[in-house]
């Protein structure tokens, strides 16, 4: 099967480089999907989740913001967040997210807002990602 | 000559420095592979941004966006990134070399008006001493955090916007290695469109599709940019800090090492020399008396 590089890069590290089949992304507009010679395309994402579909496997990453670019049929994803199942720990993700709603009941800054607003989806994404994992 | 007592003092006291000092190599050392470790895993994010960045802007598309253009201000501010202790060889020496070279720069922006904006003890001290224009310092982490980044941004982004700036710079010591650190200068505002030209091979000029539309796409990854540059920056300084700490650390705990040496040297030259003195003394009067 026709195969693209995919890379996933976060401000920390270099989270996955290698050859693909399939990728899906939520961005701004809803999810999207990525074949071998997509389009040139950049997109906006959202929290959420990404899935690759890599040889046999598929992995399922919660991914923050950031965005995509597609180029030259390769993909670029920059995000400051990606994150397998197994490296997310639910009870910490479960308390930051309750400190943040509850840091909404609370006057904010319009940029503490947003900051808030992100914490609150990043969580949210990551903690849907862990428990569909832990069912299966 | 000194006597044997003065030196023994001095052996215990160098000794000591010895121990403080390695004990900060030490301790420098674990916060530079940390730091270093940060810097440059940070490095392909920002490349694969820059490239982003290039792609975008020079597309067919007409894109317009105010970071992108030079306004009339007169003034030019620079963002000098320094440490706030010392005791770490000449990285801060170098920048500081580097801005009173600045006052014969090419560039046209650099022969403007200066005005500066500080992130560590050091850089402030020193352009307030130097009598350069200090406009605002901003608090140093021991550990480098977004927020920090956001609030920088935020400070510079308004004053440019507001055109009471014509242009940002970054100040910087980059990373090398260990033992190489140089002093960078970058513009980050206005966003240059020819960035990167290194960045050869690149198809330009033809059809993305960006997705949410083209304003929003640009408008996030332009300040997106801009965040990201400054937070690599701020952690190519830690990484320098911390390296060259550690090796002038080293270098100090060697220097006294060697000097222990060459005062234990002296030192048990005079001891000899009064143990010889006292044993002719002795066997004189025993001599006198037989």
């Amino acid at each position: 099967m026709a195969q693209f590089d995919c890379r996933i890069i976060t401000p920390e590290k270099i989270i996955f480089d290698d050859s693909v089949q399939y990728v899906s992304i939520s961005t701004s507009l809803g999810r999207i999907g990525i074949l071998p010679h997509h389009a040139d395309l950049m997109a906006k994402i959202v929290p959420g989740e990404l899935s690759i579909e890599y040889g046999d496997d598929i992995i399922v990453l919660a991914i923050g913001e950031g965005f995509v670019n597609m180029h030259d049929g390769d993909l670029t994803v920059l995000t400051d967040l990606a994150k397998s199942p197994e490296e997310i720990d639910e009870d910490l993700i479960q308390a930051a997210h309750e400190r943040a709603v509850q840091a909404l009941q609370h006057k904010l800054s319009d940029e503490e807002y947003a900051l808030t607003l992100g914490v609150i989806e990043k969580s949210v994404a990551q903690l849907k990602i862990k428990r569909r994992s832990v069912k299966n | 000559m000194a006597s044997s007592k003065e030196l023994r003092r001095r052996i215990k006291s160098v000794k000591n420095t010895a121990q403080i000092t390695k004990a900060m190599e030490m301790v420098a050392g674990t916060k530079m592979r940390r730091a270093q470790n940060q810097a440059i895993s940070g490095r392909p994010y920002i490349e694969a941004l820059n490239k982003s960045l290039y792609q975008v802007l020079n597309t067919g598309d007409k894109i317009s966006s105010s970071l992108l253009l030079p306004n009339e201000s007169a003034k030019t501010a620079i963002l000098v990134l320094t440490t706030d202790k010392s005791l770490c060889g000449g990285l801060n020496t170098n920048i500081f070399r580097y801005i009173a070279t600045m006052d014969t720069h090419q560039d046209w922006d650099l022969r403007k008006e200066l005005t500066y904006y500080t992130v560590g003890k050091k850089g402030r001290q020193f352009i307030v001493r130097s009598t350069r224009t200090l406009s605002a310092d901003f608090e140093n982490y021991e550990s480098v955090d977004f927020s920090q980044v956001l609030k920088i941004q935020r400070v510079l982004r308004k004053l440019f916007l507001d055109s009471e700036i014509s242009s940002v710079y970054l100040l910087y010591p980059h990373f090398v290695s260990v033992l190489q650190q140089i002093p960078t200068l970058i513009k980050i505002l206005p966003i240059q469109k020819t960035w990167g030209l290194e960045l050869t091979g690149l198809e330009l000029k033809r059809q993305i599709f960006l997705e949410p539309e083209k304003d929003v796409l640009v408008d996030y990854l332009l300040n997106h940019y801009l965040d990201a540059q400054i937070y690599q920056a701020l952690l190519e300084t830690k990484a320098s800090e911390h390296s060259s700490r550690m090796i002038a650390m080293k270098n100090a705990t060697d220097n006294a090492i060697e000097l222990v040496e060459d005062l234990k040297l002296g030192y048990n030259q005079i001891r000899q020399d009064t143990i010889t003195r006292e044993l002719s003394e002795i066997s004189g009067a025993a001599l006198a008396l037989e």
